[in-house]
C-alpha cells in the first residue's frame, strides 16, 4: 500500500464496567495516538458493542468491529484487572474475528487499583493474542493505583505517563509498519 | 517451474494442504492480493469439524492481503 497512507490503530476499550477507570487510560492513549502524524486512531468501547452472550466466536461478529479490525494495523487494548486476570467481555468481544487479526501489531494497556498496574492480566492475554495471530510488542504500559493517577473527570495527575506511552506508541507503530509491508508484499513459500 | 497439471498433482498427493495456487482477488480494488499466512483454526461445527486435515489437527485458514489498498482476506485452504 501507498507509504502515504495513514495506519489505522484503534484502541478497544475492554470493560463494560459502570464506573471504570480503564476508560481515562484508553482516552489519554487515544489522544496521544491522534496526535501523530501518518496515522488515524479511534476508541473503541465494547460497551457499545452489540454483544449477544448467548453465543460466541464467529456467530457473534459485529460487521462494524469486523470491518475496524480488517482496516487496523495494530491494536491498544486496555485491559483491566479483574481477579489476576483481563474481563471476560473483553475476550469474548476478541473471540468474534479471528483471521482480522493476522500477522498486526498489538500493544497492551494494564489498569488496576492495586500495585501492579495490570501485569497479571496481560500475561494471561499474551497466549490469548499469540492464538488470534497478532504480533505483541514488548512495551506495555502499566496504570497501578489507577484511582491516583487521574482525576475524577480523567485529568492526569502523573505526567510520567507520558514518556512512557511515548516509547510503547514508538514500538508499536514500528511494528504496524513492518507487518504491514510484510502482510502486502512478503509471500508465505 | 512446475505447470498447473504438475502443482495439481502434487496438491492431491499431501491431501491437499498445498496453497491454492489462484490468487485472491481484493474486494476493494480487484487487485491481486499477496498471501502472507496460514493459520490452523478450530471447527466450530460438526460440518467443520469433517473437514479437520487428519495431520495438522484443524482446518487452515489462508490470509491474504492486498497490497494496493491493504485490505485483508481469508479463505479455507480445505
Ligand atoms: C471483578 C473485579 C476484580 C478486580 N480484581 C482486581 C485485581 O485482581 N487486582 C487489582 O489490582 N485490582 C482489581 N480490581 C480493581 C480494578 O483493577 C480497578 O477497578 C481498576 O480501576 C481497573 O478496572 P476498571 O476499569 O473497571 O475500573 C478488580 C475490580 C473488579 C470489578
Ligand atoms: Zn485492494
Amino acid at each position: 500500500m501507498a507509504e502515504a497512507c495513514p495506519l489505522f490503530i484503534p484502541v478497544i476499550l475492554g470493560t463494560t464496567r459502570r464506573g471504570r477507570m480503564s476508560i481515562h487510560a484508553a482516552s489519554l492513549v487515544t489522544s496521544e495516538l491522534a496526535r501523530r502524524a501518518g496515522l488515524e486512531t479511534e476508541l473503541i468501547d465494547i460497551a457499545k458493542l452489540p454483544l449477544p452472550t448467548d453465543d460466541a466466536g464467529g456467530a457473534i461478529k459485529d460487521k462494524g468491529f469486523a470491518e475496524k479490525m480488517n482496516r487496523a494495523d495494530a491494536l491498544v487494548i486496555v485491559s483491566p484487572e479483574y481477579n489476576h486476570g483481563y474481563s471476560g467481555l473483553l475476550k469474548h468481544v476478541l473471540d468474534s474475528c479471528l483471521e482480522e487479526y493476522i500477522h498486526k501489531a498489538v500493544g497492551i494497556v494494564g489498569v488496576s487499583a492495586g500495585p501492579f498496574g495490570g501485569t497479571r492480566g496481560i500475561q494471561n492475554l499474551l497466549p490469548v493474542m499469540r492464538e488470534l495471530g497478532l504480533v505483541t510488542i514488548f512495551w506495555d504500559v502499566n496504570f497501578s493505583s489507577v484511582q491516583k493517577v487521574f482525576d475524577g473527570s480523567g485529568g492526569l495527575l502523573d505526567s510520567s505517563f507520558l514518556p512512557r506511552i511515548d516509547k510503547f506508541l514508538k514500538e508499536l507503530i514500528w511494528m504496524a509498519k513492518t507487518l504491514r509491508h510484510g502482510r502486502e508484499n512478503i509471500a508465505l513459500e | 517451474m512446475p505447470g498447473k497439471k504438475s502443482q495439481k498433482s502434487r496438491a492431491s498427493k499431501d491431501g491437499g494442504r498445498s496453497q491454492k495456487t489462484s490468487k485472491m482477488i481484493c474486494t476493494e480494488c480487484n487487485q491481486e492480493m499477496n498471501q502472507h499466512a496460514e493459520k490452523l483454526v478450530d471447527p466450530t461445527s460438526s460440518e467443520e469439524a469433517a473437514r479437520i486435515d487428519p495431520v495438522l489437527g484443524g482446518i487452515v485458514a489462508e490470509v491474504h492481503a492486498c497490497p494496493e489498498c491493504g485490505h485483508s482476506g481469508s479463505r479455507r485452504a480445505s
